[in-house]
């Protein structure tokens, strides 16, 4: 067999795919999906920062309440009012544990909740979908 | 690069490129398919990055040819060639003859190294220049050729026997 007989052979023997409606609607379907996931990152990223900003907001609040607190009343004495503070906490001591129990509960709910959403998006874009659907149906 | 911009081009581009997968994943319709859906994704998410240097359709077979390459080191970490049987899925051919002799292209096809049978494939079958070859295999086009002659060696011994 000669150069010009495998071409001949080879360009005869191409092989043909027919135009598939149901693979277009796939592939938006995994755009979707696509698209699904960069929202809820951009929320999830938009919520981060606007956290950030309002606890950076408090902070500044609370420096400035503070500042002022001490010019309107500079008699007051800084480590008597911080032992006073330290006193008052050390009653809610034995309720401690429960109330880092419940953020750490609350603090796992919304992490749960927000990957839950991407890996549910993310289903559709698992590849091997396919060949396991029609593995599946013969 | 908007969904519906894209979408309009796989709509024009997805016959060649399942096409192209078929033959590289010897005739099992389901794996292209999976492959060709994960490389539109990926084509997809990087799409940003496409900065028009090479034509739409060279890029998305480059990703493709990615994907099948990371695919296959998945399945097959030793290289193993796909079962030549596998072919026999590829197409309905009218005499057995025909069949007969497209099954044993394909299955020889099978048996060239990666390389030689995408450039084979590529060079053949979808009609592609040495140079779009080259971008989409990531090799020089010396480097293409050469896989194109031992390829159609390899072929011919494959065919011969």
């Amino acid at each position: 067999m000669n150069d010009i007989e495998l071409e001949k052979l080879l360009r005869k023997n191409r092989p043909a795919v027919k135009d598939d409606p149901a693979f277009l609607l796939e592939v938006r379907q995994r755009l979707d999906a696509v698209e699904g996931i960069k929202d809820e990152v951009d929320r999830q990223r938009r919520h981060g920062r606007s956290t950030i900003l309002i606890a950076l907001f408090i902070g500044v609040a609370t420096g400035i309440i503070a500042t002022l607190f001490f010019i309107a009343f500079p008699l007051v004495n800084v480590k008597s009012l911080q032992a006073g503070i330290l006193a008052s906490l050390s009653l809610w001591k034995p309720y401690l544990a429960i109330v880092v129990a419940i953020a750490v509960m609350l603090l796992s709910i919304h992490t749960g909740n927000s990957s839950a959403i991407i890996i549910n998006k993310l289903h559709f874009l698992l590849p091997g979908k396919n060949s396991e659907d029609n593995q599946s149906t013969h | 690069m908007t969904e519906e911009r894209f979408i309009d081009l796989v709509r024009v581009e997805q016959g060649p490129l399942r096409r192209f997968l078929l033959a590289l994943c010897g005739g099992d319709s389901a794996l292209a398919d999976d492959i060709a859906q994960d490389s539109l994704v990926r084509a997809y998410v990087a799409s940003g990055s496409f900065m028009g240097l090479s034509s739409f359709r060279t890029w998305l077979f480059r990703i493709a040819y990615n994907c099948y390459v990371d695919h296959r080191r998945k399945k097959h970490p030793g290289q193993a060639p796909i079962d030549g049987s596998e072919a026999l899925n590829l197409e309905d051919r009218n005499t057995s003859d025909a069949s007969f002799r497209y099954q044993q292209l394909h299955q020889a096809l099978d048996r060239l190294s990666e390389k030689e049978r995408t450039a084979i494939i590529l060079f053949y079958f979808e009609d592609r220049s040495i140079k779009e070859i080259s971008s989409i295999l990531g090799i020089p086009t010396g480097t293409v050729k050469y896989h194109l002659s031992i390829g159609r060696s390899h072929l011919k011994e494959h065919l011969s026997l």
